[in-house]
């Protein structure tokens, strides 16, 4: 189109002519796009923290359990194989690192007091590596590398199998009678005292206890519940996976402290070797957990690791479909700095489409002096539209600078949350200190929109200049 | 130049333009008819409220009759649309307002570019007309000078150059001298009487100023908004 170049530079020099205006109007640009990507930056950080909160202490970015056991854990629901399975894991590219876990409940005693534990069994090594739980530890230390000796179970003498058989016979009559003391009403003979003495022997025999106790780590709430000190022993109760009372004493070597309530009131972590030997489990483990180099990539990964042969019949999950709870949440709080952030741009907008206006307004003529030489109102209109463009793109790139700037210092320092500090969501804690995330899309996105706003904003007042009278031009009114 | 020699520059057939004010109706025009040929330098006398300006505005399309024709070198008005009327403006017609009307932010020589711009001439040659146009109404120092930094009668003077550089038919000036003092005035005038013989452009301009009116050679008079009297000088 003729005179594009004239065009420009009028729009150009038109901003100049009322410079307090501009930089008003500018700077509700500016301050505009900053907030955004400062909030957007907030809340990115919130997000990530709370997500880094939930997969980096016990769950991984993905997990493999036996079906079912994800939404419902019982023991009986392991795989077979654990430690290769690990293996082929943890070779697999993008994965940092896999922990194996067998997991349980137990109801823990202390000379003090007694509570229901959950009793997870790892790999120290690969604990470490995958959950930093030797950085956790608060008073003792970690898991050694080596579990504890267990004696070998010994073969029955032929004495004991004809007692094993004797006791089998007397629970079949005892169960037998026990029916038919349901039909008559009658009530049934407890079985007798020595029975229950001969059967834990023969038990013993079948899995002894130990040569020491076990070391195990607590949780700094459970521990203090318990009144258990490090070096204290501490009777784990529980019924193995053949559905027979175990019972075996462990040694407090550490207590840790993960910042997650429920886990520090509730976990007893041994080694696996230990705790598959307590159940009775083999080389049996329950649960795979990943931690992967980019938290992003959990999708593919696990796709591809449900692809494997050695992961067929096992379920692969990521971090979000077992935590749908948390990505709600960090929805939510996308959806509520959206919102924020659209009003903040919606004022914005309002404030150049006025800007813009007033000055329409006050060029009346000039525009009427335009239009009465034969400039064509849709070059009026790119006029305004430049004008405003411009205002609008100068001030989102002092906006982008300074929100940047935010964004950055927020990253480095973070705004201390004083008195909410540091409490839990579903597990997902809020940090005390709320650190800003930079991205690419934070920052780009509020500079784009803040762009298109201002130029959707100019439309209006361009269409009123595109309207002006030419007649205006003469006389001298 | 100019389009052909059977149609007069301007021709106008009982013109009449009323205005709405409130509830009383102003008859601004009220049927005029006119014919200026190619080459014509005229003034329209009159006093205030007149007519004058209206009958420039519509003269120059920049505001539609209610009643009556106008023909600008035999093109009819009244069968154009808004876009065929800009593009007549911009390639026909010169104009001169009484408050100068430069653009601030453009400076002397670039508002004597302006129309040439708009038309579409090339870059180098908008400038070089421009320049020849700034230099004959006498700036020939004064090109990045902005408006704010001339005098009236200067700033006038950059109006005549941005009209006549661009006009192919017509120049319309209202009351160009009216904000001059009397010298800036005469000297205008001497420019525009100068290039009406030079570019055989037709100029029509109002004035009550009794000193411009004695410079044309052809004076209208009107009154309510008729012609009362329509004298040729000789030549
Ligand atoms: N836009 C308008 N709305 C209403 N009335 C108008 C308008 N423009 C002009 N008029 C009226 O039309 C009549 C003619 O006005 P016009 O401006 O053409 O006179 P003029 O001869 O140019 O006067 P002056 O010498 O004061 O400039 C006047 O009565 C004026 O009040
Ligand atoms: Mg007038």
């Amino acid at each position: 189109m003729a005179g594009m170049a004239l065009v420009f530079a009028i729009a150009f020099r038109n901003l100049g002519r009322n410079r307090w205006r501009t930089a008003i109007a500018g700077a509700a640009v500016a301050v505009g796009v900053s907030m955004c990507i400062a909030s957007f930056g907030v809340m990115d950080g919130m997000s990530s923290d709370m997500v880094r909160s939930i997969t980096e202490v016990e769950l991984g970015h993905v997990e493999v359990h036996a079906p079912g056991f994800s939404s419902r854990p019982r023991l009986e629901l392991s795989f077979d194989q654990a430690a290769q399975r690990a293996a082929i894991a943890a070779a697999t590219p993008g994965v940092r690192a896999v922990s194996l876990r067998v997991r349980g409940f137990a109801l823990a005693s202390s000379a003090h007091a007694s509570a229901g534990v959950e009793l997870v069994g790892v790999d120290p090594a690969r604990e470490a590596a995958e959950s930093r739980l030797d950085r956790r530890v608060t008073s003792g230390s970690y898991l050694p590398a080596t579990p504890t000796p267990w004696p070998k179970a010994q073969e029955l003498s032929t004495a004991e199998r004809a007692l094993d058989e004797k006791l089998t016979a007397q629970a079949a009559a005892a169960a037998a009678n026990e029916i038919e003391a349901l039909g008559s009403g009658r009530e049934s003979p407890d079985p007798p005292e020595l029975s229950r003495d001969e059967t834990r022997r023969l038990l013993t025999a079948l899995s002894p206890a130990p040569a020491a106790p076990p070391p195990i780590l607590l949780g700094d709430k459970l521990a203090r519940r318990l009144g258990s000190k490090v070096d204290a022993t501490v009777d784990l109760m529980t019924n193995d996976s053949g559905g027979n009372p175990v019972d075996v004493v462990f040694r407090v070597i550490g207590v840790v402290h993960t910042g997650d309530g429920a886990l520090d009131g509730t976990r007893a972590v041994a080694h696996l070797a230990d705790v598959q030997r307590l159940y009775g489990l083999g080389d049996r483990a329950h649960e795979l957990a990943l931690s992967l180099e980019d938290a992003s990539q959990a999708r593919e990964i696990a796709r591809s690791l449900a692809r494997e042969p050695a992961f067929r019949g096992l379920v692969v999950k990521t971090w979000q479909e077992l935590r749908p709870d948390v990505v709600a949440m960090v929805k939510s709080n996308g959806a509520f700095t959206a919102i924020m952030v659209a009003i903040i741009f919606v004022v914005a907008a309002i404030g150049v489409a006025d800007t813009i206006l007033m000055a329409v307004f006050e060029r009346r003529r000039e525009l009427g002096v335009l239009k009465a030489v034969g400039m064509r109102p849709l070059a009026i209109v790119l006029m305004i539209a430049t004008e405003t463009a411009l205002l609008g793109a100068g001030a989102s790139f002092v906006g982008l600078g300074v929100g940047v700037g935010i964004d950055l210092l927020l990253g480095r320092y973070g705004i201390p949350l004083g008195g909410l500090s540091g409490f839990t969501l579903a597990g997902a804690s809020i940090p005390p200190v709320l650190h800003a995330t930079l991205t690419a899309e934070g920052a780009l996105w509020p500079v784009g929109l803040m762009l298109l706003m201002a130029i959707l904003a100019s439309l209006w007042p361009a269409a009123v200049a595109a309207r002006t009278e030419p007649a205006l031009a003469m006389g001298d009114r | 130049m100019t389009n052909g020699m059977a149609a007069p520059a301007v021709a106008t057939s009982g013109l009449v333009k009323t205005y709405r004010q409130g509830s009383v109706e102003v008859r601004a025009l009220d049927g005029i008819d006119l014919e200026l040929g190619a080459g014509e330098f005229t003034v329209l006398a009159g006093p205030s409220g007149s007519g004058k300006t209206t009958l420039l505005n519509l003269i120059g399309a920049l505001a539609r009759p209610t009643s009556g024709r106008v023909l600008i070198a035999g093109q009819d008005l009244g069968t154009m649309s808004a876009a065929e009327l800009a593009r007549l403006r911009r390639e026909q017609i010169g104009f001169v307002f009484q408050a100068y009307n430069l653009l601030p932010v453009l400076s002397a020589l670039e508002n004597a570019e302006l129309v040439l711009e708009l038309q579409g001439v090339t870059r180098g040659e908008c400038r070089r007309r421009a320049e020849a146009m700034l230099r004959s109404v006498g700036l020939g120092q004064l090109f990045g000078r902005r408006p704010s930094e001339l005098s009236g009668g200067q700033q006038q003077r950059v109006a005549v150059a941005r009209a006549i550089a661009a006009a192919r038919t017509l120049v319309l000036a209202d009351e160009p001298t009216a904000n001059l003092d009397s010298k800036s005035a005469e000297s205008l005038l001497d420019v525009m009487v100068e290039l009406n013989r030079e570019h055989a452009l037709t100029f029509l301009f109002s004035s009550h100023d009794p000193r411009v009116v004695a410079r044309a050679r052809r004076v209208i008079h009107l009154e309510d908004g008729r012609i009362v009297s329509d004298e040729r000088a000789r030549p």
